[in-house]
């Protein structure tokens, strides 16, 4: 579950170029739900997943993450909830590209209490599902777009989060790429995970798996 | 100047020992009290006894300054090089990081890592390389000069004369010196490898986002 309530973003504050980016933003993503954020370029998309994980402080209101409270939260305990209940999918995949898959899908859990062996046993079975079983020891540098693109579905989802956060996840896959995505993204669903997805790609727009659309524009919900 | 080929001893023993008749010499010292007139009683030496070496004071001292200079300007200069690198490498580590290394931080931190998960991974980062490297010299430095027994420099430091004992080098290690340098190196690497991480990691992290 995630639920802001009044949440309002100001960018450098009380300055010449201070910037009011998000406007008594109220809103409740169920658990379970499959949430599409929509909004045109620089409507404060990536903004409200910022905060939702924990990146950022809101300038007020209250954001709830899976009963819990994080808006005011020091920083060590927000990264704390994002370990415990976030996966996140970035539009650019943000891999490390000097490393390989396996140890890309990995790097959430090396601060964790978990065995090496648990851990690569974890991956294993991740990558199995997202059939990149064979690519573990490439280097990501090179590897696909759309290998990528799983290999960063894959380490958002080795620490068992019950909610994914995806930002533009289809902006740099073609269509075809982008259809298995959403087909991944349904499993994911039925998985009991609570998504939500920010995107302006059209692909998203009538699909049966979607429970909701957040519309935002300028700031404000429409 | 040092030279470990010289030997002092009174006159008296050194012919005795090598059987030197009172009537002969090696070396005889000419004192010309007019300072004016040493190189014509030089040319004339010369001259008279084309054999002989004549050498002035003068000539003794400025090859002696040659070589003090020669010495000591080597090692200045190496030493002076070696720290000018290590300075540089350290002012270009704390003067900030890659646009990609900040990249990395955002990421590590968007997947939960703790600002501290992070500055520990640097510090056994930096803590590795530098100890790596603080033992990497100071073998290649014993074996340079005990196993190798320091060519080059080891004509350098071993006196001036065409006389050339031979010996060995005996491995002597100072702790004391070892701990000053690695005081001096190993630290300043790691808080050098720590610092800007630090301040990359306390910033807000949503960059991955963009
Ligand atoms: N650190 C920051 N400082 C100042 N302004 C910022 C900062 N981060 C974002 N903004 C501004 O906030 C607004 C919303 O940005 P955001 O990235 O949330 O938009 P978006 O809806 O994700 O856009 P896009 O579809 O292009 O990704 C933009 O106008 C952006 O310039
Ligand atoms: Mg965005």
């Amino acid at each position: 579950m995630i639920k802001f309530n009044g949440i309002n973003k100001i960018y450098n504050a009380g300055q010449v170029n201070e910037h009011h980016v998000l406007k008594d933003i109220t809103f409740l993503v169920k658990e379970n739900q499959f949430t599409i954020l929509r909004g045109p370029s620089g409507s404060g998309k990536s903004t409200i997943l910022s905060i939702i994980g924990g990146l950022i402080k809101p300038t007020s209101g209250e954001v709830i993450v899976d009963d819990k409270s994080i808006a005011k939260l020091p920083d060590r305990f927000a990264a704390i909830v994002r370990q415990q209940k976030i996966g996140f999918i970035f539009q650019k995949f943000n891999l490390i590209p000097n490393l390989s898959a396996l140890d890309n899908i990995t790097v959430p859990l090396i601060p964790s209490k978990l065995s090496r062996v648990e851990i690569n046993k974890r991956a294993d079975q991740i990558m199995e599902e997202l059939s990149i079983s064979e690519k573990g020891n490439i280097l990501v540098k090179k590897l696909s777009g759309g290998e990528q693109q799983r290999v960063a579905i894959a380490r958002s989802l080795i620490n068992k989060p019950k909610i994914i956060l995806a930002d533009e996840p289809t902006a740099n896959l073609d269509r075809k790429l982008s259809l298995s995505f959403i087909q991944t993204i349904e499993e994911l669903k039925k998985k009991g995970k609570t998504i939500l997805l920010a995107s302006h790609d059209p692909i998203f727009y009538d699909l049966e798996c979607v429970d909701n659309f957040i519309n935002i524009r300028l700031g404000e919900i429409k | 100047m040092e030279t470990n080929d010289v030997i002092l001893m009174p006159e008296k023993y050194v012919r005795e020992i090598f059987d030197i008749n009172e009537s002969w010499a090696t070396d005889i010292v000419v004192k010309v009290p007019n300072s004016e007139e040493i190189n014509i009683v030089k040319q004339k030496l010369q001259y008279m006894y084309p054999d002989c070496r004549i050498i002035s004071r003068s000539d003794i001292e400025a090859s002696y300054q040659n070589l003090f200079d020669y010495k000591s300007g080597l090692f200045l200069a190496l030493l002076i090089t070696s720290f000018v690198a290590f300075f540089i490498l350290v002012y270009d580590k704390t003067s900030g990081l890659s646009a990609e290394d900040k990249r990395e931080i955002g990421i590590l931190k968007a997947v939960g890592w703790k600002t501290e998960n992070i500055l520990q991974m640097e510090f056994i980062e930096g803590g590795l390389i530098s100890l790596f490297s603080f033992f990497l010299g100071t073998g290649l430095a014993l074996f340079y000069v005990y196993f190798l027994q320091a060519p080059i420099l080891r004509d350098l430091f071993t006196g001036v004369s065409k006389l050339k004992p031979s010996f060995n080098l005996i491995p002597v290690i100072d702790f004391q010196v070892l701990f000053l340098i690695f005081v001096l190196t190993v630290p300043v690497y790691i808080m050098a490898t720590i610092i800007p991480s630090w301040r990359a990691a306390i910033i807000d992290a949503d960059e991955v986002m963009r």
